[in-house]
């Protein structure tokens, strides 16, 4: 290896974002350099074996991004890829009733129509994919465009296809507002706003209505509204991502921190590894671009530093809100099997059980009303500590990824059985009032305090029956991966002034920024934000090639709403 | 993906051997598709994070590390890989405070062999002094050199000095060799003995040339920084740059002949790939057993594959994550600095009474016990202020793991307490021999060289001399794993023999060795 190496392009950080841009520009025959601080990159698309022949995934593990075109402009298929689905479909599981205090109630026809016009499921052909193209897989326009009804491209989709959802107030509305109109049953509501929460962008906040919504919707498969896991979880996605980059030429670095930035006359030339990279602390100099897919506090704040940036900037730089809430991840290994207890046991219908060991499977639960989502919101987001809400009252939801993974060993372990995952929103750790580490030491009561909460629905999560509970708290999920600032899985808030054209300031939303070379491309930092989505890389390859950086083969296509900047190469030439 | 598709080699079982072999023939322009199992490649090299401690459950020490042909053919340090050598290789501490040190230096080595036996430490020197060339000229290059029957090999050997000085401790147990070059002290006699027993050698099998092997091996072991799997990671990347496949969840399941030769591997699932060489890197049971149908399988191989033999010998594992540190009470300060600190035992007949123990299944409290501090020599594997302790005993397989690993742990953790001072425990895991079956298929009871090394399963006789080539007597397929010359632990060689064996058959040769 010579003492200075060059590349086409580099980038920061091999979480699913870095690495799915670096398999794009790799396809597209540039040299690229990944540098990934930890020992393994992949961050939080992690699988882990905590008992032999017992597979749990600690963080990520619902697939959300089966829309993505990444999965044929990559062919990941090529790679290893394989994705089953669930034989049961979400909306045929809420026919057996969500999950309330009293018991499992019923959800009605208008419910679900209302629910499958929002998700373009009622269109002929369904236009689901064509709506989460839409709302994530299309840069924000350019700043000389003035976002409007007329070219929002959501609002293109619907108009298109399902006008009666259209309105000249959809763009402001809160996704409750949107459910008051087109749902009908208030437990149904509060369940598809607690899930839209739990996945990034809340039910009651303005303007963010359709994100909000189709947030839940991208957990279905596009064609067949279905749920879906890869196979081997979201680490073997990650790897066919990361396999397709390799092949593709792209180098890999782990254990290579990045400490600097390099700018040279208001241009990203490169970057300075820190001392403690396994290559010493060496330049890697960028021929043509320099991609931050870590933070964007630590990119811009420590990496380029006020040097090259203009105080404003800087400010507004600091003010973008991490602030929101992070999931407390529970898997169980018990004696004996958890059940439904009572209440839920006498009327449970037969989709409660999914997978082939027949695990019970609870959803969200209570969904009684919109005031215990409230409660809990207030909790996470205002009170800012140890869980508040009495144990009866707080909102969880409960998915078995042997529902989804023909390949899952729960059930079938040999010394006792496996129930995951069971999934809290607690207050992200940078925000807890007793410091960072709050959360260690409060772990056990935390756990209790999940045991207790999850006893309303199941049986068997007593001390006597439970061998195994394993949880991760925000502050571990944040030892795991780095990037995962505050332990808030979802990066930065979704609301409305970190959206789209916001996300994650206005200087910065079309993935570039102040200084020329140097481009962003991670969950804080671009649209549409958290999640394993491929939806960042894809939008971002649109700028770089209106930059000339990127100049992709016959596979390449641009999305239908995006719009050229004046003065650049359009993306969509061909 | 479905239906047939075609490779020049399928590769099965990514574990350190397949990888190798895998890389090696891609890097020639193979087609290759490597299939394993589990959800992530690299079998016995997996390091596991929990809550910033990295845990390397399986693999700790390599012991040819950069002497492996793979590091620098498949370009392993820029890929990221680098080796720490601790300054002290094995450290013995004493009941009394005091300790014997081992390191690669027979010197340095002799002088602390001094202050328990002044004979001995001149054994030491001349014993040195002849087994530095039996491994220069023999031993470390033979490892990645195919094997000749024995009478050829002792042929070849007579024609040196050195060679016949090898030839005649080829035939020594490990006891007899300590008793040739004239060890007495009881002390020394069982610091000598631990390093081939603590990997559940028999002390009394004539496998002497593994002797010089083992002590050079253990002398000179080096840690992967970063942890165990950073080499598999380094070798996958190695084999996707050069265009190999890789699917995991995937476990292959049967081999497809047509009329006698291996044409396919079909996996779980019923994906089929064909493929011009199979490779199988599983334990000969697996290999010849489960995936291949009676009806296509040879009468010799299936005679050898049932005369196959496993170890009664495994090895119980101990990962404890430490707040503050870990600081062992021996006078000599040097033991901190040990990669192996083996302690329990006092003299020759405390360790044999132990094997005893351990054979006759009676070993219930832990007696012995060798233990890596890796956090010590590489600060990433545990969290700031803290320390990562491994430690591992020596078991048989058939005890009541299932109600037994907490109590067996429990003693574990007060051997170790009695020669160091360990700051609070807040992570602990065993590693029972039932979990390294579980995980990994391949080491059935336990044993992580896919099978006992006996006179009768080693050199040209591993896995048997039908095989031991890495051809066996099925056109198509080909082996090399642990369980193939020259065997088991990370040396990386069964991977780099079958690559070369089968690079040769496809037309395709791997580099030569520069
Ligand atoms: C508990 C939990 C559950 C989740 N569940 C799901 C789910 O079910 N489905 C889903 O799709 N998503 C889920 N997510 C979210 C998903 O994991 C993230 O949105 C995703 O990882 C973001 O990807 P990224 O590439 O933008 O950033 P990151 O994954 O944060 O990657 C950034 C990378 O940059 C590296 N880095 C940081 N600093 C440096 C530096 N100085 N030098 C070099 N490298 C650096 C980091 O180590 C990291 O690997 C979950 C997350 C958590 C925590
Ligand atoms: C507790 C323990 C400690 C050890 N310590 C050390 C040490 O310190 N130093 C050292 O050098 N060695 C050590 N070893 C030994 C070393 O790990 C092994 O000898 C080595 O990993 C063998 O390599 P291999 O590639 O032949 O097989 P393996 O590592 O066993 O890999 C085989 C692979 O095949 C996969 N597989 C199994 N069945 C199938 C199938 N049907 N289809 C597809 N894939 C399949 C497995 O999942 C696995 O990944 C240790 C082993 C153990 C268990």
């Amino acid at each position: 290896m010579a003492k200075d190496e060059r590349f086409d392009v580099v980038i920061i950080g091999g979480g699913p974002n870095g690495m799915a841009s670096a398999a794009y520009l790799a396809k597209s025959g540039l040299s690229v350099c990944v540098l990934e601080e930890r020992t393994e990159s992949g961050g939080a698309c992690e699988t882990q074996e905590p008992i032999p022949g017992v597979r749990i995934y600690p963080h990520a593990m619902l697939m959300y991004a089966s829309a993505a075109p990444g999965f044929e402009q990559l062919e990941l298929h090529k790679f290893g890829f394989r994705m089953e689905w669930d034989p049961v479909s979400p909306l045929e599981m809420n026919q057996g009733g969500l999950a309330c205090r009293d018991g499992w109630r019923q959800i009605t026809e208008t419910d679900q129509i209302g629910w499958a016009k929002i998700g373009g499921m009622l269109g002929q052909p369904p236009f689901t994919r064509e709506l989460m193209r839409a709302a994530f897989y299309c840069p924000p326009h350019p700043p000389e465009v003035e976002v409007t009804d007329e070219n929002t491209p959501y609002m293109q989709v619907y108009k298109k296809h399902q006008p009666d959802i259209w309105t000249p107030e959809l763009r402001d509305m809160t996704m409750f507002d949107l459910m008051d109109e087109h749902l009908e049953t208030e437990h149904f509501k509060t369940a598809m706003a607690f899930a839209a929460w739990a996945s990034g962008a809340a039910g009651h906040w303005e303007g963010v209505a359709i994100p909000a919504a189709l947030c839940v919707q991208l957990l279905t498969l596009p064609s067949m509204g279905r749920t879906s896991i890869p196979r081997g979880g979201l680490h073997g996605y990650f790897h066919a991502i990361l396999r397709a980059a390799v092949h593709h030429g792209a180098t890999l670095r782990t254990s290579c921190p990045v400490e600097e930035i390099l700018v040279e006359d208001g241009r990203a030339v490169g970057v300075r590894l820190r001392d403690t990279a396994v290559t010493g602390g060496r330049t890697i100099h960028a021929n043509k671009a320099v991609i931050a897919a870590c933070d964007v506090h630590q990119a811009f704040l420590d990496m380029v530093g006020p040097r090259h940036l203009d105080p404003a900037v800087i400010q507004k730089l600091k003010d973008i809100s991490l602030k929101n809430q992070t999931l407390y991840v529970s898997t169980f290994h018990t004696k004996t099997p958890i059940r439904f207890n009572e209440t839920f046991a006498t009327n449970a219908h037969h989709t409660k059980y999914v997978g082939p060991h027949r695990q019970p499977a609870a959803g969200v639960f209570p969904c009684d009303s919109r005031e215990l989502y409230y409660a809990c919101v207030a909790d996470v987001d205002g009170h800012k500590a140890q869980p508040r809400v009495p144990v009866e009252d707080v909102m969880w939801f409960q998915t078995p990824s042997q529902a989804f993974d023909p390949t899952d060993c729960q059930g079938e372990y040999p010394r006792g059985y496996i129930s995951s995952a069971f999934e809290m929103a607690v207050t992200s750790p940078d925000y807890h009032l007793e410091g960072e580490d709050a959360l260690l030491g409060y772990k056990s009561d935390m756990d209790r305090y999940m045991r207790d909460a999850y006893s309303q629905v199941y049986d068997g999560l007593d001390d006597d029956n439970v061998i195994h509970h394993w949880s991760a708290t925000g502050r571990e999920v944040e030892f795991r991966n780095t990037g995962l600032i505050g332990g808030t899985w979802c990066g930065s808030r979704h609301d409305e002034d970190q959206l789209w054209t916001n996300r994650p300031i206005p200087e910065l939303s079309r993935y570039r920024s102040p200084i020329e070379g140097l481009y962003h491309a991670h969950q804080t930092s671009g649209h549409p934000g958290g999640l394993c989505l491929m939806a960042i890389p894809y939008n971002l390859m649109h700028i770089l090639i209106e930059d000339g950086v990127a100049d992709p083969g016959d596979w390449w296509y641009a999305s239908p709403y995006y719009m050229p900047q004046e003065g650049k190469i359009p993306a969509n030439r061909r | 993906m479905s239906g047939t598709q075609k490779y020049d080699a399928v590769v099965i079982g990514a574990g350190p051997n397949g990888l190798i072999a895998s890389a090696y023939l891609a890097k020639a322009g193979n087609k290759v598709l490597l299939l394993e199992r589990r959800h992530e490649t690299g079998g016995g090299l997996n390091t596991d994070e929990y809550h910033g401690f990295r845990l390397n459950l399986h693999a700790t020490y390599h012991m040819m590390a950069e002497q492996m042909p793979a590091y620098l053919d498949l370009g392993l340090p820029d890929l990221g890989v680098r080796y720490l050598q601790p300054p002290v290789g094995a450290a013995f501490p004493f009941a009394d405070g005091r300790s014997m040190i081992f390191t690669g230096d027979p010197a340095e080595t002799a002088t602390s062999i001094e202050t328990f036996s002044p004979d001995d430490a001149r054994c030491y020197v001349r014993m040195w002094e002849e087994f530095q060339p039996i491994l220069d000229q023999y031993l470390i290059p033979m490892t990645y050199e195919l094997p000749e029957p024995a009478l050829d090999q002792m042929v070849e050997f007579e024609k040196t000095p050195v060679g016949s000085r090898l030839a005649a401790i080829s035939e020594y147990s490990f006891i007899e060799m300590v008793d040739d070059y004239g060890f007495k002290d009881p002390r020394v006699r069982m610091a000598l003995l631990s390093l081939p027993a603590m990997w559940g050698l028999h002390l009394d099998e004539p496998l002497g040339f593994l002797f010089p092997l083992y002590l050079c091996r253990m002398l000179n072991a080096s840690l992967v920084k970063g942890g165990s799997h950073r080499l598999s990671s380094a070798i996958y990347r190695s084999f996707l740059q050069d265009g190999g496949r890789v699917m995991d969840m995937s476990e292959a399941q049967k081999i497809v002949f047509d009329g006698d030769r291996a044409v396919a591997v079909e996996v779980d699932g019923g994906e089929r790939f064909e493929a011009d060489a199979v490779i199988s890197t599983l334990n000969p049971e697996q290999t010849f057993g489960q995936l291949i149908a009676e009806e296509d399988l040879p009468e010799d191989v299936a005679l050898a594959t049932q005369n196959w033999e496993w170890e009664e010998r495994t090895l119980f594992g101990l990962h404890l994550g430490i707040h503050g540190k870990v600081g062992y009470r021996a006078e000599d300060p040097r033991v901190d600095d040990a990669l192996v600190v083996l302690c329990g035992l006092e003299t020759e007949d405390e360790l044999h009474a132990h094997l005893a123990r351990v054979d006759a299944g009676q070993e219930t409290e832990c007696d012995w016990l060798h233990i890596t501090v890796p956090s010590r020599f590489d600060a990433t594997m545990a969290p700031p202020g803290h320390q990562l302790i491994r430690a591992e005993a020596v078991v048989h397989y058939d005890q009541p793991w299932e109600t037994e690993a907490k109590a067996f742990g429990d003693s574990a953790i007060a051997r170790l307490q009695k020669f160091a001072e360990v700051g609070d425990i807040v992570l602990r895991r065993e590693c029972t021999p039932r979990d390294i079956e579980q995980k990994l298929t391949t080491m059935k009871r336990g044993s992580f060289k896919h099978g006992a090394y006996s006179t009768l399963q080693m050199g040209y006789l591993r896995p048997n001399d039908l095989c031991s080539h890495c051809a066996t007597p099925i056109p198509g397929l080909f082996v090399g794993g642990a369980s193939v010359y020259p065997g088991g632990m990370v040396l990386g060689g069964p991977g780099y023999l079958a690559a070369r064996v089968v690079g040769e058959e496809l037309g395709r040769p791997i580099p030569e060795r520069g």
